[in-house]
């Protein structure tokens, strides 16, 4: 609720976007326009069947059977979708405890999954229970502040990674959580875990100026906020300049749409999440138009603030 | 389907008299020659509402996982004479659990730490989530009385700590334990024994419990700066499955009771 009353004062201040698009999309040719569909999950924790009959909440809801007919259905209507996980793929379910990981990422790999970051249960099995389970994954892991140089995971886990789809360039970096208290020290080992918003400042910087990139995500496991100051999605949000889209994970928070939070540049940032369990599919479709600076584009847009 | 309209990924639309400016920023950068100018969102729920045919490759790969977990879940490790239900200031399920937790602790250490001599058990009320069934016994249940990954661990505690542990859980009303007894007065332990003699607080003594209690979980912060600690690896599930298993070959029925181990001293 909380987001809630976030989005609605965001809302009074005129910052959220509510007014149609002033230019009519037929103003630009087909060509002008390029649609990118970023689809994303967080905390699935090895749900890979639905929500039990007898569960307390969300009873025969979720699944992974499931969730790969419905990512399958978007992509036959949208031509470049990118599919994304937030980390805690592990832990929540027997899956887990028996198989480790692998129906899990194999899975994941037949839906196409494009990237994920690593959450703070990737660590349950200790460094080698991730390591031993990379075979099963046709997909990079991508984080950005773990640095794994002095352990098992050297070289293993990529900082970011740009893809590029129906000729967008999308530059994604990753954020994990702090490890110290809340994962057992022998299960990390010699992980150094860095400060999530200098290395998000770092990374947004060379995604933008070294590789310009169009579209920037960060996918994060810190958690979407909290009561103290603790790093989390909103602050990254507000205190980066050139990230567009963070996805987060973590806090299990069911956002019923996603967050606008304004940053350094005064331009809004998306922040999404979607609970646990894998009972949502989170979807963002981004709309491009071909930029020329010219007189025609700039009545497009409507200054922020 | 919802919509932001109008999130901009460069700068442009900006007054006029910027637009130079931008122009010769857009050059430098030799970047951006797309412009975000829509944004759709929908976070879609995988619920009744959704008509969608699961991916029938999916479960073809999902089934022969789904066929062996369910074998073993199913797999029978003992009877239970009676159902163990969980509760304050002691419960059969609680006792049970303190009691297995102790006596395997004792076998680890015989085996591994031999510098480890445990004197007494804890396992937090809340952490066993369910009731042992009355009958048979499956592995399942014991990932529902579990369903988190704790670990045993070994503690080293002063008299003078273990006396402010036991405070705590009489401040909580109880928990489960074992090797130990204590009366509640006030919301204050009274009259605690530890091994049937009354506690020295110029002795030390050894606690096994979960890493959750022991990084001070539950409010039990007084442990979390123990020094004298023990990460044993071993899960409390899977430990407790193997003893069931045991059990139950042997033949032998889970039976537990209140004993008055820990008590209302008003």
């Amino acid at each position: 609720m909380q987001n809630r009353r976030e989005f609605l004062k965001l809302l009074g201040t005129g910052a959220v976007g509510a007014l149609a698009l002033s230019t009519p999309l037929s103003v630009f040719a087909a060509d002008d326009f390029k649609q990118l569909t970023i689809l994303h999950t967080n905390d699935f924790h090895s749900h890979i069947d639905p929500f039990g009959n007898d569960a307390p909440r969300n009873a025969g809801e979720g699944g992974m059977a499931k969730r790969a007919a419905l990512i399958k259905k978007i992509r036959s209507e949208s031509r470049h979708v990118l599919l994304f996980d937030a980390g805690d793929i592990y832990q929540g379910t027997p899956y887990f405890n028996y198989f480790k990981g692998q129906l899990e990422f194999e899975l994941m790999t037949m839906m196409g999954y494009d990237a994920a970051t690593i959450g703070n249960h990737e660590f349950d099995n200790a460094l080698e229970g991730i390591k031993s389970q990379l075979k099963f994954a046709g997909f990079p892991f991508i984080n950005s502040n773990y640095d794994f140089s002095d352990t098992i995971l050297a070289g293993m886990i990529i900082p970011y990674k740009i893809f590029r789809s129906g000729g967008i360039k999308v530059g994604v970096y990753g954020l994990g959580v702090e490890l110290q208290g809340l994962v057992d020290p022998k299960n990390y080992g010699k992980t150094r875990y860095n400060d999530p918003l200098k290395t998000a400042l770092r990374m947004e910087k060379m995604l933008r100026d070294e590789h310009n990139t169009d579209l920037i995500i960060c996918l994060s496991h810190l958690g979407y906020s909290y009561k103290d100051n603790t790093i989390s999605d909103k602050i990254i949000a507000a205190q980066t300049f050139s990230t567009d889209l963070v996805i987060g994970g973590h806090t299990h928070t069911f956002l019923d749409k996603p967050d606008l939070i304004l940053n350094k540049s005064g331009k809004k940032v998306i922040v999404n999440q979607v609970g646990y369990g894998g009972l949502i599919l989170g979807r963002i479709d981004f709309y491009f138009s071909k930029q020329k600076n010219t007189h025609k584009n700039k009545s497009a847009t409507i200054p922020v603030i | 389907m919802q919509t932001f309209n109008n999130i901009k990924r460069t700068s442009s639309g900006c007054k006029p008299a910027m637009a130079i400016l931008l122009f010769i920023a857009v050059l430098l950068s030799g970047c951006h020659s797309l412009m975000m100018t829509k944004v759709d969102y929908t976070n879609i729920r995988l619920d009744s509402t959704l008509n969608i045919t699961p991916d029938p490759k999916i479960e073809s790969v999902i089934l022969p996982f789904r066929t062996k977990l369910m074998n073993d879940m199913e797999a029978v490790l003992c009877t239970s004479k009676d159902a163990l239900l969980g509760g304050r200031p002691e419960s059969p399920l609680t006792n049970f659990c303190a009691d297995l937790i102790l006596q395997e602790a004792d076998s680890i250490c015989l085996k591994q730490y031999p510098d480890v001599h445990v004197s007494v058990s804890m396992v937090n009320r809340g952490g066993l989530r369910v009731p042992i069934p009355k009958g048979e016994v499956k592995v399942q249940d014991m990932f529902e009385l579990m369903p988190f990954e704790n670990e045993i661990v070994f503690l080293k505690m002063s008299g003078v700590r273990m006396r402010q542990f036991i405070d705590h859980m009489a401040l909580r009303g109880g928990e489960g334990v074992s090797g130990m007894s204590f009366g509640i007065r006030e919301g204050k332990g009274f009259n605690p024994e530890i091994q049937g003699k009354p506690l020295d607080d110029t002795k030390s003594y050894w606690l096994v419990t979960s890493d959750y209690i022991a990084n001070g979980g539950d409010g039990f912060e007084i442990l979390s700066t123990v020094k004298d600690r023990v990460s044993t690896g071993v899960k409390f599930r899977d430990m407790f499955i193997n003893h069931l298993r045991i059990m139950g070959q042997k033949g032998i029925s889970i039976e537990a009771k209140t004993d008055g181990r820990v008590y209302d001293a008003k």
